[in-house]
């Protein structure tokens, strides 16, 4: 927990790593787009190939995919249980009397877990290879032509920025006024839901009185270092859009464009 | 370079006022403790220079610029580093080099030059090998100095180090301090709040504050001999003044330019 | 009755892999009365060892005992806590409830006393520090100057009314005078109630003029483990420690670097006038 401000994020030297990472989102929704539009179960081999050539390209360990995927198991096992349950179809395969087993059901159960995984997995591969502090950047700058209808795309970064930096420096603390109230005597470990929760004020208002103060020692800092907001501010690391990131975001048009025609073909 | 006429300042439902008719004059490459005890107006007196505070009546110049006028501030901040006392507070984001980044960026600077400022700021605090890192990881000698770095790279003329020793163990305040020296040897003007006596021996002058006035702004030996003043403004001087001024009460004539042990011992031996 | 540390080695976990020994083979008693200072470079092990002292990490059995209560067992621990006070460094942050009265009485109560005792514990751990009753039980800790707070805090730990109280750097931070506050009211409790002080600190000065015995730690061993007139006298093994010695220490051995001979077991401002004396006195 203590480093989560790498996220999951992997370093890494690959093609995927080097791309830009307004590409990688971009490419992340082109992606999304191409799971939805999915409507047969075996049209899933596009996105999955697509999926399995970034995988190859970025060189992560298929572990890493895994692990992600595990915290959502018990949800996809949920899922694929609702939709077994409550699809109806024609196709018979046992008939129990108050409920009936169809093909239809069992289609749509792993039609929808195949999408489920497909998606996160997906999400996953953007995290593993794009650092958080690129995804505020890139996120950042795909937004600010938003800023015409005043969305307030860098305000939104910056805080992305100090919330990254500032989740371990509070784990930290939480982790010291905690074994603090214990010493006193503070029991976090029994009693009731009730009980506990109320046993958790003196970590909570500690917590955020010290939030509060980084907040304003932090906010004086950034003054004195002629922080004025957004405007005429420049950037050290510059995003490059590159002839990879041209040809990655071609490729996945191309994706996209022999799905649709398959769609229409077998409609 | 830095000029106090007759500042008073007053926070918000205070009683006192927290700066009371202060007259102050910092002269370029000076390297000047203000001292006081906790609540005297060292810190506030600090946060007038780079325009945090604006004085309730008076004015504060700094390099020919006045910081009643809303203009000059961002000219101003950026002859003015400040550091804090808190270590983690002060730093932006995550990567040390992007936090040192930070005050050159909000300038609009071209990110060549931000590059060439970022890498000569951590080289001269001595973190170049830490640029990559990510700033949870540093002890708090460390990330005082990347924000020493971060402050660097907006080329200021004057540091002001606001309690930024306060937090740290002796090892991070020799680090510290170390740092400073080094910069004022290049020509930096240093102002260092402190309420650390032993900080303050091999500053040029120290400017003792109590109860928001400069009670006293002598060269160290004249200030550690005001005994009786220091006591007033609850300020105890380095250990080994302290063992002077006993010993002088022993009998010993031993002169005031004795700041440190060594010293004390060339002064005392040959009376023994 | 003692703290009894028995072959203590400790080592942290990250991502269920086990760390290099943050603390090795300890083996030292602390006797009852004892003001121990604990000196050592930051990541010698100082703080994880003092967090030992009251279960608040694990511990194997039989390693640590305090008045004989083994804290590897969980029922033990809890009652080491009563008699262990703990105050970890800027204990200020700890502060949360509405009233310095009613945060004061959060140990005791978490004992499970009886309100009137609760009442007369807050009371004296209130004078103790020196916050007024009557001008300070009601008030906010959040609204206190930070050397006030400092206090509250550590009268919330002095309500339990340990027999042995751990300072984890009770003055970081603090002015002069607000340094002097938190050492004169250990010297006061000392006194008073002759509970045992363990103090981890940077100030070698400190260290030298209140500490009984000092305990070295490099690297989570026992370095040096001896009075502080034995263990200042050895400035060379202290410095290859990257620590420093007191000042007056300092002085000393300058002295004798001129040709005057003077025991560099001599380590306080008094002790130090009190040479200087018998030196006159002879001449």
């Amino acid at each position: 927990m203590r480093d989560i401000t790498l996220g999951q994020f992997v370093a890494g030297n690959s093609i995927v790593h080097k791309l830009d990472p307004r590409t990688k989102i971009t490419i992340m929704l082109l992606y999304i787009v191409m799971t939805f539009l999915v409507k047969r179960i075996y049209f899933f081999a596009i996105p999955l190939a697509f999926l399995i050539m970034g995988l190859l390209l970025s060189r992560i360990s298929l572990k890493y995919i895994g692990r992600s995927l595990k915290p959502i198991r018990f949800l996809l096992v949920f899922m694929f249980l609702l939709n077994l349950i409550f699809t109806g179809g024609e196709t018979v395969l046992l008939d129990l009397g108050f409920w009936k087993l169809t093909l239809e059901a069992i289609l749509q159960s792993f039609f929808m877990t195949i999408r489920i995984v497909l998606l996160v997995a997906g999400a996953s591969m953007l995290t593993l290879t794009t650092s958080p502090i690129a995804l505020t950047d890139g996120i950042e700058k795909l937004l600010t032509p938003l800023k015409v209808f005043h969305f307030p795309a860098h305000e939104l970064a910056m805080m992305m920025t100090i919330a990254l930096r500032f989740i371990p420096t509070l784990m930290d603390e939480s982790e010291k006024i905690r074994n603090a109230q214990m010493a006193r005597g503070a029991d976090f470990e029994s009693g009731n839901i009730f009980r506990r929760v109320k046993s958790m004020i003196p970590i909570l208002i500690p917590l955020f009185v010290s939030s509060f103060r980084k907040a304003d020692e932090l906010a004086t800092a950034m003054e004195s270092r002629c922080y004025h907001g957004g405007e005429g501010r420049t950037r050290m690391h510059q995003l490059r859009f590159t002839k990879a990131d041209l040809f990655a975001l071609l490729i996945s048009l191309a994706f996209i464009a022999v799905l649709i025609v398959l769609l229409v073909l077998f409609k | 370079m830095i000029q106090f006429d007759h500042v008073t300042f007053r926070y918000e439902n205070a009683d006192e006022p927290a700066l009371c008719d202060v007259s102050l004059r910092i002269e370029e490459g000076s390297f000047v403790a203000i001292v006081g005890h906790n609540g005297s107006g060292k810190s506030t007196l600090a946060k007038h220079i780079n325009g945090l505070l604006l004085p309730s009546s008076g004015t504060v110049t700094v390099c020919g610029l006045q910081t009643n006028l809303e203009e000059n501030i961002l000219p101003i901040r950026q002859q003015v580093g400040m550091a804090f006392q808190n270590p983690d507070n002060q730093l932006v984001t995550t990567i040390v080099e992007e936090d040192v980044a930070f005050g050159p960026e909000n300038l609009g600077i071209e990110p060549n030059e931000i590059r060439s400022r970022v890498d000569e700021a951590l080289a001269s605090v001595g973190m170049t090998n830490y640029a990559e890192k990510a700033v949870h990881h540093l002890s708090g000698g460390q990330k005082q100095r990347i924000a020493i770095a971060g402050i660097l790279a907006l080329k200021p003329r004057i540091l002001v180090l606001d309690e930024a020793t306060a937090m740290l163990d002796p090892s991070g305040r020799k680090e510290l301090i170390d740092t400073v020296k080094s910069l004022h040897k290049t020509g930096m003007t240093v102002l260092m709040v402190t309420q650390y006596m032993e900080e303050t021996t091999e500053c040029d002058r120290i400017v003792v504050m109590n109860h928001g006035k400069v009670v006293c702004d002598d060269t160290p030996k004249a200030v550690f001999s005001e005994v009786e003043l220091l006591a007033e403004s609850n300020l105890v001087p380095p250990e080994t003044v302290k063992v002077r001024n006993a010993l002088r009460e022993l009998g010993y004539s031993i002169p005031d330019s004795v700041l440190n042990a060594e010293q004390l011992a060339e002064a005392v031996c040959p009376l023994l | 009755m003692s703290i009894v540390i028995n072959h203590l080695t400790f080592a942290y976990t990250e991502g269920g892999k086990r760390l290099a020994p943050t603390l090795k083979d300890l083996t030292f008693t602390i006797e009852e009365g004892e003001f121990l200072g604990i000196i050592g470079h930051t990541g010698s092990g100082k703080s994880t060892f003092v967090q030992h002292l009251n279960g608040l990490l694990p511990s194997e059995k039989d390693t640590v005992l305090v008045d004989g209560h083994d804290l590897s067992e969980k029922a033990e621990r809890r009652r080491a806590r009563e008699l262990v006070g703990m105050v970890f460094q800027y204990p200020e942050y700890q502060l949360f409830a509405e009233s310095v009265a009613e945060d004061i009485a959060f140990g005791p109560k978490n004992m499970k006393l009886e309100e009137p005792e609760i009442d007369r514990r807050v009371r004296h751990a209130m004078e103790l520090v020196g916050l007024d009753y009557e001008r300070f039980s009601k008030r906010s800790p959040f609204e206190l100057s930070g050397g006030e707070r400092r206090r509250t805090a550590i009268a919330g730990v002095l309500s339990m009314e340990p027999k042995y109280l751990v300072l984890d750097e009770p003055m970081a931070g603090l002015d002069p005078k607000g340094r002097g506050n938190i050492l004169a009211l250990l010297e006061q409790i000392r006194r008073e109630s002759g509970c045992t002080v363990i103090m981890i600190s940077h100030s070698m000065d400190d260290i030298a003029r209140h500490a009984t015995k000092v305990l070295v730690l490099e690297k989570g061993e026992i370095a040096m483990l001896d009075t502080p007139q034995n263990v200042f006298s050895h400035a060379d093994k202290l410095e290859s420690l990257g620590l420093s010695v007191p000042n007056v220490t300092k002085i000393c051995t300058e002295m004798n670097k001129r040709g005057i001979s003077i025991p560099t077991t001599i380590c306080t401002e008094a002790a130090l006038l009190d040479w200087f004396k018998g030196v006159k006195h002879h001449a």
